[in-house]
This record gives structure tokens, C-alpha cells and sequence, in this order.
């Protein structure tokens, strides 16, 4: 029997699909690796990569900091960024990554404010966290 | 009477500022429309989240303390929702008004140039000023929700962190409302409101499974990450309402506006009506008057 996944973000249901083989998470404990038939689970997600298998097809999708729960086999994910690294460029994502890091250096050096700080950080992450699941698919 | 060039010139101003009101009016509905649709987009979101909740709720049966200590002075962190551009009726002014009412040592973080410019005015303490787009993402609010949680964290004289915003209620009324967002003693409240705000009933849908649930690392760790994800889902919900509020207050102004308008150069033109056949009479009377004079002359 095939598992069904739903990747669920407050912008909505961002990536939704009833017939998938297999799927990866990157829970906080290590990933781990879902099939049919796993028990009910609730688990904390990490920022990172799910990776997704359905039809012959392998998909990655980053996603931020979340929850997932498998119930019935049916793989709920919830986070609060999603995004599908596949249609990704990463050369893109790399400028982005460097133009965030540097715009955190330069805003520590020249002491700009606590909450633009805290945006510029926070972009850095996202931008990591969709490097390292790009470069984990092309591995 | 006035010229008739004069009123003509005044009508073509009024019905200017009557067609850029009425195409103000229109944008500001098509805007509300959005911020009401992304929403109920994030159903899917909070239903999730809730039903998530209360699986682990029911294993391990209590719900944790407040995670912001209540040492010392409990100030009150308030979050305001204005908005950045005026032309939106008594709105703001009714939220200012909430904000001259409050007492107690508060510090506030304003959304909207708006509030902030009056926060400053009256000196009150203002934390920081952030703005939100028109189309409300949710990483703009998890900026926002960040830097409070981690003041509150940092200051530790805050009691409590709540979020004054007009309360979306129809397209006519719109109403300053306190929510408390932290500290949450108590994630069934939010949960209450949930329900209530996506008129969810009692039973959730739910995959069947009857195996026992796992919980990695630990129920209670996956509980202690939950209020945040709360905090930051309700935060998100109020700033669409706030959205949808101003932008309805906006239309709802406008519309009057355009009326307002329309009843001007109704007016107006019976004006300009009334000095055009004047004119004309003044006009017949001279020739009348000047070929009588002619008359009399030969």
C-alpha cells in the first residue's frame, strides 16, 4: 500500500501527493526513513531536506523547522516554510547564501538594529537550509 | 453667483477625486478579499497544528507552565497593528484611542508607520517599528513574533506579550481588540480560538490507526516547541485580520468619499445649470434693452 504525503505550511497545503513509496525526514533525532505500515509517530523535523519518492521519481523539498506526524500512512509534515528545491537554481541559492552572510557580517560590524539583525539572520538560514537538500539530491 | 467657468473647473476637480476614491474603493476591495483568502488558506495549518496538539495532550494528560519567567514587574509588551497609510477612516484613530486608555507600564513594538509615529508622540516606550506588505507572508510575521519572544526573553521584566489590532467583525465595524499571545499558560485557549475563528467542530477527521503513538524525541520535548509554533500561527492569523480590517475600513471610506463626490458635482451642475441660463437671460435682456434703446432713438 502506498503512502500518502502532505507537506502543510501556513500559506497551505504547499505539496500534496496519495501515491508515494517512500519518504525521508530530517527529524531531530537523525532522519529517518518512512514506509507503509510504520507505527503512529509524532516527531520533531529540523531544518533540512525531505526527500520524497513516488512513481520512479525522487523529489526534494526544503523545509524549516517543524513537526511531522505519520498516522495510518498517511505522512503529515508541518512547518513553516516549504520549499521544492528541484526547481532551484543552485548557483542562485549560493549568491543568495553569500549576499545574507555578508550582509550579517556588515550589520554586527556596523551595529545596525537588533531586528534587522535578527531578519538578515534568519534569511541566512533558509538559504542554507535549501543549499544542503539541493546538494543532497544531486549526491 | 459665481462664474461659470469657475464651477465648471470645480466639477472636473470633483469628479477627479471622485474616479481615483472609486478606484481606491475597488483596490482596497480586491486586497480584503486576498487577506481573507490567505486565511482560510492557512486551515490547513491550524488544523494540523491543533490536532497534533491534542495527540499529545492526551498522552501525557497536562500542559506545561509558561515558558517566560513572571519575576519582577510584569510590563506589559504590546504588539500594535496599524497601518502605513492613512485614507482609511476612523481606524487608527480608534486603536490610538485604546492606547491613551492604557495605564499600566507597557512597552510597545508598532506594525505600520502610523503607530509608531503616535507611540512616539505620546513617549511612550517603542521597541521597534515594523511594516508588513499588502499580501501578508508568513516569514514577515516570524520576524516579528522572533524579536518579541526573544525581548521578553532577554528583558525579563515583561509579564506578558499581547497584540492590540482591530478586530475584523464585518466591512462596517471594525474594533480595537486586545489578545493575549504569551505567556501561554495554556494552549487549550488557543485552541479554543481556533475552533472558533474556523468554526471547526468537536471531532477532527483523522487517519484510522489504532496502534499505540510514538513520540521522538520525547512527548514532552515535542510540547515545549509547541507554543512557539502557537504564538507565531496566532500572530500570523491577526495580522491578516488586521489586513482585512484595514483595507475594509479603507473601502468603506472610499466609497463615502466617491458618494460624497457624486452628490458634489450633482450639485454642482445644477449650479453651473442655474448660472448658464442667468448668463443667457442677462444676455436676452441687454439685446432687448439696447434695441428698445434704438427704437426710441429713431
Amino acid at each position: 500500500m502506498a503512502l500518502s504525503l502532505e507537506i502543510v505550511t501556513p500559506d497551505g497545503i504547499v505539496w500534496h501527493n496519495n501515491d508515494v513509496d517512500s519518504v525521508v525526514l530530517p527529524a531531530s533525532n537523525g532522519e529517518i526513513e518512512i514506509l507503509s505500515g510504520h507505527v503512529p509517530l509524532i516527531t520533531i523535523l529540523e531544518a533540512g531536506a525531505v526527500g520524497v519518492k513516488y512513481s520512479g521519481k525522487e523529489e526534494n523539498i526544503a523545509i524549516d523547522k517543524g513537526y511531522a506526524r505519520i498516522m495510518g500512512d498517511v505522512v503529515s509534515v508541518l512547518t513553516e516554510a516549504a520549499i521544492n528545491v528541484d526547481t532551484l537554481n543552485i548557483n542562485d541559492i549560493e549568491k543568495a547564501k553569500q549576499d545574507a552572510l555578508k550582509a550579517v557580517e556588515e550589520g554586527k560590524k556596523n551595529k545596525i538594529s537588533e531586528e534587522e539583525l535578527e531578519r538578515l539572520q534568519s534569511v541566512a538560514r533558509f538559504t542554507i537550509a535549501q543549499m544542503l537538500a539541493k546538494a543532497k539530491r544531486k549526491s | 453667483m459665481k462664474g461659470m467657468r469657475e464651477i465648471r473647473n470645480r466639477i472636473k476637480a470633483v469628479k477627479g477625486t471622485g474616479q481615483i476614491t472609486h478606484a481606491m474603493e475597488l483596490v482596497a476591495a480586491s486586497k480584503m478579499r486576498k487577506a481573507q483568502q490567505s486565511a482560510e488558506n492557512g486551515r490547513a495549518y491550524a488544523t494540523l497544528l491543533m490536532d497534533m496538539t491534542e495527540t499529545v495532550m492526551e498522552k501525557i494528560g497536562t500542559m506545561m507552565s509558561s515558558k517566560i519567567s513572571k519575576t519582577g514587574t510584569s510590563k506589559r509588551l504590546i504588539i500594535v497593528f496599524s497601518t502605513d497609510k492613512g485614507l482609511c477612516g476612523p481606524l487608527n484613530t480608534n486603536l490610538f484611542k485604546t492606547i491613551c486608555e492604557i495605564d499600566e507600564p507597557a512597552e510597545f513594538i508598532a506594525i505600520g508607520a502610523r503607530a509608531a509615529r503616535f507611540i512616539a508622540r505620546l513617549g511612550k516606550t517603542l521597541k521597534a517599528q515594523f511594516s508588513l506588505s499588502d499580501h501578508v507572508n508568513f516569514s514577515e510575521v516570524r520576524k516579528i513574533a522572533d524579536f518579541a519572544m526573544k525581548l521578553a526573553k532577554e528583558q525579563g521584566d515583561i509579564g506578558s506579550i499581547e497584540v492590540l489590532y482591530p478586530l475584523f467583525i464585518n466591512t462596517l465595524k471594525q474594533e480595537p481588540t486586545f489578545v493575549k499571545i504569551a505567556p501561554v499558560d495554556d494552549l487549550e485557549e488557543f485552541i479554543q480560538r481556533l475552533r472558533k475563528t474556523y468554526k471547526l467542530d468537536k471531532t477532527l477527521e483523522r487517519p484510522e490507526d489504532s496502534r499505540e503513538f510514538v513520540f521522538e524525541p520525547s512527548p514532552k520535548e515535542i510540547l515545549d516547541e509547541l507554543p512557539s509554533f502557537y504564538i507565531k500561527q496566532a500572530l500570523y492569523h491577526i495580522a491578516l485580520d488586521a489586513k482585512a480590517s484595514e483595507h475594509s475600513a479603507r473601502m468603506v471610506a472610499m466609497k463615502s468619499a466617491s458618494d460624497n463626490a457624486d452628490a458634489l458635482v450633482k450639485t454642482l451642475t445644477i449650479e453651473y445649470n442655474k448660472a448658464r441660463q442667468e448668463a443667457i437671460t442677462t444676455e436676452i435682456l441687454e439685446l432687448a434693452a439696447a434695441s428698445q434703446a434704438m427704437d426710441n432713438n429713431s
